[in-house]
């Protein structure tokens, strides 16, 4: 539909060009914003599960420890939030995205998704299972803390699929920024985990000491 | 055989510091350096991956290269894209096409993904008058092609997001200060703050700039005035080289929601303008005001669904003062004739995608677009000093409509070599049939690190309001103008090894229906004249009277070609970009005014340790050839001649003072004119068979020194 205006001179700038229900839906909008900012709480991750996957398969390959860690296959668990669809939709797009790559860190690999209870537990399924590699799905940002302390003294690659979990308590974890991955590198926390990554990758990383 | 043997078999057959480093880190280093691109299917993917050939130009190389606007952007670092500088302001073109005086509407502007362009004159602003700080931007992804599939309008020579950043990377406070000594300077301040809101991951990120320029001085050619009484035109533009842009952009996210602000206020000088005015005037000015608010929330429903909402709404408003002498239309002794535009949009998107087998493998998106829309125009004539109207408003006019964009885009990646992706979209503006834009693409992966793109794509472009709607004494009002269509072919093959990349694409694009401001020949003027419609204006061989008409078909094929790399540990970067396109209307003539041939190259060495980074770019457009060199009828062909731009740019932490980098940087232009006719010879005559250009409007040497301090 299109109303055409009517040729008479426009009287005024105010008058003419009067958006009042423009600004009036604008303020909705933001009303309407606060509103559901109360409902948010979820994590996005910036690189895509393609992208995270050749990315954690190469660097694990870089770290001294991780042949002996992995034994003949590389088991990597992948962390899902309870409850969260985001979570356990992004583990799922990283385990499809890791099934496409042929080896992690020189060997061949398997792929289990848990679901998170809490700390103890990861930490009993990282040795019972030998984790090689433990990615931490979007949600768990909350649990990190605790994750890095119940894995102090477990050799295990935690990933973080977001920017921040490294200084949480993830040993490294992947983020965007300028329009490319990066990769953030908490060293105290691989130390505690015995992933020692070598210095000419830690140079090209995000370093927490 | 017992674990442990095998394990000490592995063990033994590779390094004893890890399997890769046998292969040094440059592959791992490759894949930091490969870009990530949103734009060309509205999800993050490998740029190798994306439908669509995009340039991805990051934070780091606009900081290392010394760019300062969108526009710098594109010419030094981008593929397939470039630039030009005609009088109304910085226009991009494409692979061989570039419209003259489009004010950027064959291309669409995104800032964080929300369209930019305005539906009055269908434009956005790439230079300094974007009103987007550059240490504000994360990077820029440039989508070669055409985009209405996921974008509707517009997007025909492609789309452009400018991405800012988050706030783990503008963390804390900053004040910028950045001058061009005795030309122009900008000041700005930003933040970026992390923090819990209700729990919540929040994060609050923004920046203010003001922005003043005086100059330099433009070199015009002198002409006689077109009509009786003006004086001469032309000469040294001294006065009217100005222009004052203050903006602000602010952006919040808490969880899935996420509010972006903009607001910007322009005023600048038109030097060159309407050419049958008075020279270097410096009442001779525009104004501009954008604002938009944008809020997306993003709500996954369950493993396979995933809904996003986004409400918008945007304002456009401009004028436009040209003061004259007297002359036809106007009894006093000085008049301003002035043009107010204002378009004002808002509309909500809600789009849908479903991860069928939650892996990623089959997706389906599915959105609608609909938004309510009002735009209105007048021009008036004013006393220049007091802005009195010194008669009625004429050409006015004010509409109201709600137009609709529905699309849906289904990608598929049945095998890791093999991915497909197939959309469609329509559009729906009240003012013309209904518009389909598909886009069908294919990537294979045939060999290690090797991709092979084939892409078919159309676009579309719903002429602005002021295309169909305006008219003034010297312009004719359109008749029966319809969308303009281009549909693009394109074949492309991309290979990596370690973090060198390689690219190069051919294609073929079909435009047609193209919309152009037809300057009237004299058989059409005399017609005109014979049937009254010249009104008070009298007859002349040479009379520059237009209309907007869809007169124009072009065909343009050519291919462009790319290679990047990084090595020394990534401390010595270089690439490269070059694009070749030969472009003909329906005549067999060129399109005026875009490069057929151009490219760029940069270099830089972070020499580290406190040392500065020391950057070498340049631009390259092959000659070009004048915006009315054919509707003009100027013999022979006016070109501008081929553009070298050179810039060196040193940048680095200020020793010795925590928190304080700078930035300085020395262009030097091989150029002196850009492809558009200025002046009151718009056409060909006994007197003038050869037209002037406008000259470069940043002169052809200048330096910039910039310092930012980081709280």
């Amino acid at each position: 539909m299109v109303s055409h205006g009517q040729g008479g001179a426009l009287r005024g700038r105010t008058a003419a060009l009067s958006i009042v229900p423009l600004r009036l839906l604008a303020a909705g909008l933001v009303l309407c914003a606060l509103c559901v900012t109360w409902l948010a709480g979820a994590e996005e991750a910036s690189v895509p599960p393609s992208v995270q996957a050749t990315l954690i398969g190469k660097v694990a390959g870089y770290d001294k420890n991780f042949l002996q860690r992995a034994g003949e296959r590389a088991r990597v668990l992948i962390v899902t939030a309870r409850g969260d669809v985001d979570s356990s939709r992004m583990g799922r797009q990283l385990q499809a995205a890791l099934g496409e790559i042929d080896r992690i860190g020189g060997l061949p690999h398997e792929e289990v998704m848990i679901e998170y209870a809490d700390a103890p537990s990861l930490a009993s399924a990282c040795r019972d299972q030998h984790a090689a590699i433990v990615y931490l799905t979007v949600g768990m940002g909350r649990e990190l803390e605790a994750i890095g302390k119940a894995l102090d003294g477990v050799s295990t690659l935690t990933v973080g699929a977001v920017g921040g979990y490294a200084a949480k308590g993830a040993v490294i974890d992947l983020f965007s920024e300028g329009g490319k991955p990066k990769i953030t590198l908490n060293l105290p926390q691989a130390r505690k985990q015995q992933v020692a990554l070598a210095p000419e990758v830690v140079r090209i990383m995000r370093v927490i000491e | 055989m017992s674990r442990a043997i095998a394990v000490a078999l592995v063990m033994a057959a590779s390094t004893s510091s890890g399997v890769a480093l046998a292969q040094g880190t440059s592959e791992l280093e490759g894949l930091l350096d490969q870009p990530i691109v949103v734009t060309a299917s509205k999800t993050a993917e490998a740029q190798s991956a994306a439908p669509a050939t995009a340039t991805v130009l990051t934070s780091d190389d606009l900081r290392r290269f010394g760019i300062h606007t969108i526009q710098e952007a594109i010419d030094f670092l981008s593929l397939g894209a470039a630039t030009g500088s005609p009088p109304s302001g910085a226009e991009v073109g494409s692979r061989g096409v570039m419209v003259a005086g489009d004010h950027n509407d064959h291309v669409l502007l995104l800032i964080n993904g929300h369209a930019v362009n305005e539906p009055l004159y269908g434009g956005a602003n790439v230079d300094h008058t974007a009103g987007i700080p550059i240490e504000l931007i994360d990077h820029i992804e440039v989508i070669l092609g055409p985009g209405s599939v996921l974008y509707g309008t517009g997007a025909m020579l492609g789309v452009i997001n400018v991405v800012t950043k988050k706030a783990h990377a503008f963390g804390g406070a900053h004040v910028i200060a950045e001058a061009t000594p005795m030309t122009e300077g900008r000041v700005a301040v930003g933040m970026g703050y992390e923090f819990s809101l209700f729990g919540t991951s929040s994060e609050l990120t923004g920046a203010a700039e003001y922005y003043r320029q005086q100059g330099p001085d433009l070199q015009f050619g002198v002409e006689q005035g077109r009509f009786d009484g003006l004086p001469p035109w032309g000469g040294t533009a001294t006065r009217s080289n100005w222009s004052e842009v203050p903006s602000a952009m602010l952006r919040f996210t808490s969880g899935n929601l996420d509010v972006n602000v903009r607001g910007a206020l322009v005023r600048y000088g038109l030097p060159s303008n309407n050419p049958a005015l008075w020279f270097d005037q410096p009442q001779n000015r525009q104004y501009e005001t954008w604002g938009s608010i944008d809020i997306a929330y993003r709500m996954p429903v369950s493993e396979i669904l995933e809904v996003t909402a986004r409400g918008y709404a945007d304002s456009a408003e401009r004028q436009d003062h040209n003061v004259s002498l007297p002359f036809f239309g106007c009894g006093a002794p000085r008049c301003d004739f002035s043009h107010l535009g204002a378009a004002h949009w808002a509309g909500a998107e809600v789009r849908a995608s479903v991860d069928w087998f939650t892996t990623g493998a089959f997706v389906t998106l599915v959105g609608v677009d609909a938004r309510v829309r009002s735009v209105a125009y007048k021009f008036d004539h004013l006393d220049p000093d007091t802005g009195a109207p010194i008669e009625s408003t004429v050409n006015n006019f004010a509409h109201v409509d709600a137009p609709l964009g529905a699309y849906a885009q289904q990608t598929w990646q049945p095998a890791g070599w093999l991915a497909l992706n197939a959309g469609l979209r329509l559009d729906d503006d009240p003012r013309f049939p209904a518009v389909l834009s598909p886009r069908l693409a294919a990537t294979v992966k045939p060999w290690t690190n090797g991709a092979v793109k084939a892409i078919y794509s159309e676009a579309f472009r719903a002429p602005s309001w002021v295309e169909t709607d305006s008219s003034s004494p010297i312009q004719f009002l359109a008749q029966n103008l319809r969308p303009e269509k281009v549909r693009m072919y394109e074949l492309a093959v991309e290979q990596s090894a370690g973090s060198q990349r390689f690219r190069f694409g051919a294609f073929r694009y079909e435009w047609t229906d193209l919309v152009l401001l037809h300057g009237l020949t004299d058989a059409e003027l005399m017609a005109a004249a014979a049937s009254g419609a010249l009104g008070d204006i009298p007859y002349m061989p040479g009379l520059f009277i237009t209309q907007y008409r869809d007169v124009l078909a072009v065909t343009d094929y050519g291919f462009d070609m790319g290679y990047d790399g990084l090595a020394l540990g990534g401390a010595f970067r270089y690439a490269a970009n070059v694009t070749a396109a030969i472009a003909r209307d329906a005549d067999g003539q060129p399109v005026t005014a875009a490069p057929q041939l151009f490219g760029n190259a940069r270099i830089s060495y972070d020499f580290g340790g406190g040392l500065p980074t020391l950057a070498l770019a340049s631009r390259f457009q092959g000659r070009r050839v004048a915006d009315r060199a054919f509707t003009g009828q100027f013999t022979p062909t006016p070109y501008a001649s081929p553009v070298l731009e050179l810039r060196a740019t040193l940048s680095g932490a200020m020793p010795g003072v925590a928190g304080l980098s700078y930035r300085a940087s020395a262009t030097y232009a091989f150029q002196s004119y850009e492809p558009y006719v200025v002046g009151p010879q718009q056409g060909a005559s006994a007197a003038q068979t050869y037209p002037d250009l406008m000259p470069n409007p940043t002169g052809r040497a200048s330096g910039t020194i910039g310092l930012q301090y980081d709280f």
